[in-house]
């Protein structure tokens, strides 16, 4: 049975992968099972500088999923290449790192800066909800798109995910501009701009008021705009948004991702990930499918 | 070590007009965990509700686990409704729990629902042949007061203090805390547990005697994994003159009240 699947020049032994964010820097999940069993572990979004993340409460529970505005807290390039890349490279795992930047230059600078350390692919972040400079003001315009990547593409020759925001009228238009200036991969959706309001006391729940969305809630959603994308490009597909199992995952592939990653999963139980690998298996086995890459896309 | 276990309720009962308590079986949770060390406790079916609900240890036996948790919500009802019996997914042990100092004496303050730590903690003082345990217990009335009934067959000195009087000292915890060191003058240290404004109370009023050398204080916050991976349950604490957010799930629940921005 063939599990391994292709993004660009990173080869990953299973099509699963951790949503960034939801993951740390692998350390704590570390404590649960042994990272390598993963097809790659996507980290937290890291800037060049420490960034200390938006006021408490950041996160509320929505029905089937859950609300978040962190504000993209990190400890910055220095502190992820002495301290958090040596810990990943010990486990044995493909690393993709994500990046987030207030200014083209700063995602260009970060491209720049990883493109020596051994990390396996970079992805760009465009599509954060939750900060007030640059980030997901960059993914939901054409243009924004094709300033960063084209900057990015020409600071290092390893693979480029764009991680694309579902904020926008049409996702497909996105995919089709970061495939145009160099990405090697797109992988879709960010979380869904959104709010929680407490009745009784008439306020937002979050202290940034509005968060981003995600969980099992946003997977239909997620999905179609999967197939969407998969119509328009050429380039592999990272396909998340809700996936909490197997059967979840293998969805995503079918309507056109090569990859998936588990997010709002890892919150849930510490274990997800590593289930989600062993259930694609087991349907694989059930279902007499040999080669996961030819159901990508299969649906009819 | 950190596991996530399918346990099996062994009991499941109303202990007040609010709160159950529950005894469940999860061997390898039992065996890691420490005093002050917090469970999340997945209360539903299928995901729902999605995210597990934090609850603190209130002690352990063996292969045993007790908790006491109050009905507030939709996870914590759908809790309630569990039989023995039934299985429950827990991931745990969670957090740091409490460290305990060389001490002559030892304080331990548990406000309202934050009494069933300490039934953990004074166990964990007693094996450790450690004596001069004072425990504090304070509520709004006497049917409100936990776990007084665990303290009772323990060597410890018991103290207890009620907004309305209706049993030991008329008036709030901090007061009980205040005559046991006004009475002991040896190096003591202060574990606490229980709603912020009361923490915050009792951290204002030990860090005035000299000999108080510690006060520990489980701070609480919304979390979403409980595992320190989301960044979700910042609090601010200081830390060398700078101001920084720490993950309550991870770096606490218990920090060094002089820490901790009130
Ligand atoms: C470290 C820690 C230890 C705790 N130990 C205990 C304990 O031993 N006994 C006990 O009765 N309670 C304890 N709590 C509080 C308990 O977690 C909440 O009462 C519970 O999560 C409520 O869930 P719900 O679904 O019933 O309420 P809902 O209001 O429906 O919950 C909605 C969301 O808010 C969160 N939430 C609600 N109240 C609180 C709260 N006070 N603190 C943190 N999150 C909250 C829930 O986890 C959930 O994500 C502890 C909290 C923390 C952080
Ligand atoms: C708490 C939290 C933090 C996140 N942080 C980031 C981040 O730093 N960078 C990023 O690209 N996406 C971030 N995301 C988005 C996820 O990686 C993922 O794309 C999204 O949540 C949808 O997938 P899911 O439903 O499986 O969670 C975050 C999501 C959550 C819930
Ligand atoms: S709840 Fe996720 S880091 Fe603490």
């Amino acid at each position: 049975m063939v599990t391994e699947v292709r993004i660009g020049s990173l080869v990953m032994k299973n099509p699963v992968t951790t949503g960034s964010g939801t993951f740390g820097y692998g350390e704590e999940i570390s404590e649960f099972y042994p990272l390598n069993v993963l097809g790659a572990v996507t980290v937290k979004g890291t800037s060049l500088l420490p960034r200390e993340g938006n006021p408490y409460q950041r996160t509320c529970e929505t029905p089937s999923g859950v609300l978040n505005a962190i504000g993209l807290q990190n400890p910055g390039f220095e502190v992820v290449k002495d301290v958090k890349i040596p810990f990943l490279q010990k486990q044995n795992v493909p690393i993709i790192i994500n990046i987030i930047g207030s200014t083209v230059e700063e995602y260009e600078e970060l491209a720049e800066r990883f493109d020596s350390l051994p990390v396996d692919a970079i992805e760009i972040n465009v599509s954060c909800p939750n900060v007030k400079a640059g980030c997901m003001a960059f993914g939901t315009t054409v243009e924004g798109i094709n300033s960063v990547v084209t900057s990015v593409r020409k600071k290092t020759k390893k693979p480029i995910i764009t991680k694309l925001s579902p904020n926008v009228t049409s996702i497909s238009e996105m995919a089709i501009a970061a495939e145009k200036a160099g990405s090697d991969a797109v992988s879709l959706v960010n979380t869904f701009l959104g709010t929680v309001i407490d009745a009784k006391k008439r306020a937002f729940v979050l202290a940034n008021k509005t968060g981003g969305l995600s969980g099992p809630c946003i997977k239909p959603i997620a999905l179609r705009m999967v197939w969407e994308v998969y119509k328009a490009v050429k380039i592999p597909i990272i396909g998340q948004g809700g996936i909490m199992t197997g059967e979840d995952a293998i969805e995503f592939i079918m309507a056109g991702a090569t990859a998936v990653s588990v997010g709002t999963g890892n919150l849930v139980n510490p274990m997800c990930a590593y289930n989600v690998v062993r259930e694609v298996e087991e349907f694989m086995a059930a279902e007499g499918i040999d080669n996961i890459n030819d159901i990508i896309g299969c649906v009819s | 070590m950190k596991f996530v276990e399918k346990s099996l309720i062994i009991s499941n009962s109303l202990v007040n007009e609010f709160c159950y308590r529950m005894v469940i079986s999860s061997p390898k949770i039992a065996k890691a965990a420490n005093p002050g060390q917090f469970l999340e406790i997945g209360c539903g079916d299928y995901n729902y509700p999605l995210l597990k609900r934090p609850i603190s240890i209130l002690n352990i036996e063996e292969d045993l686990i007790e908790i006491i948790y109050y009905v507030i919500g939709k996870g914590t009802n759908m809790l309630s409704k569990k039989e023995p019996g039934d299985l429950i997914e827990i991931v745990g042990p969670l957090g740091n729990g409490y460290s305990v100092k060389d001490c002559e004496n030892h304080i331990l303050v548990g406000g309202g629902y934050g009494a069933p730590p300490m039934v953990f903690l004074a166990n964990k003082l007693l094996r450790m042949n450690i004596n001069n345990i004072f425990v504090c217990l304070g509520s709004k009335t006497k049917d409100m007061i936990l776990c007084k009934e665990d303290f009772l067959d323990l060597d410890v000195s018991l103290c207890l203090a009620t907004e309305d009087g209706s049993v030991g000292k008329k008036g709030f915890v901090t007061d009980i805390v205040k005559t046991v060191l006004d009475n002991n003058k040896g190096k003591t240290a202060v574990y606490s547990c229980g709603p912020t404004p009361m923490m915050e109370n009792l951290y204002k009023v030990c860090r005035e005697y000299e000999n108080v050398l510690s006060i520990q204080c489980a701070m609480e916050s919304v979390m979403a994994c409980g595992i320190g991976v989301c960044n979700g349950c910042v609090i601010k604490v200081k830390e060398n003159d700078r101001v920084i957010y720490k993950r309550v799930c991870t770096e606490g629940p218990v920090f060094e009240g002089a820490k901790v921005v009130w």
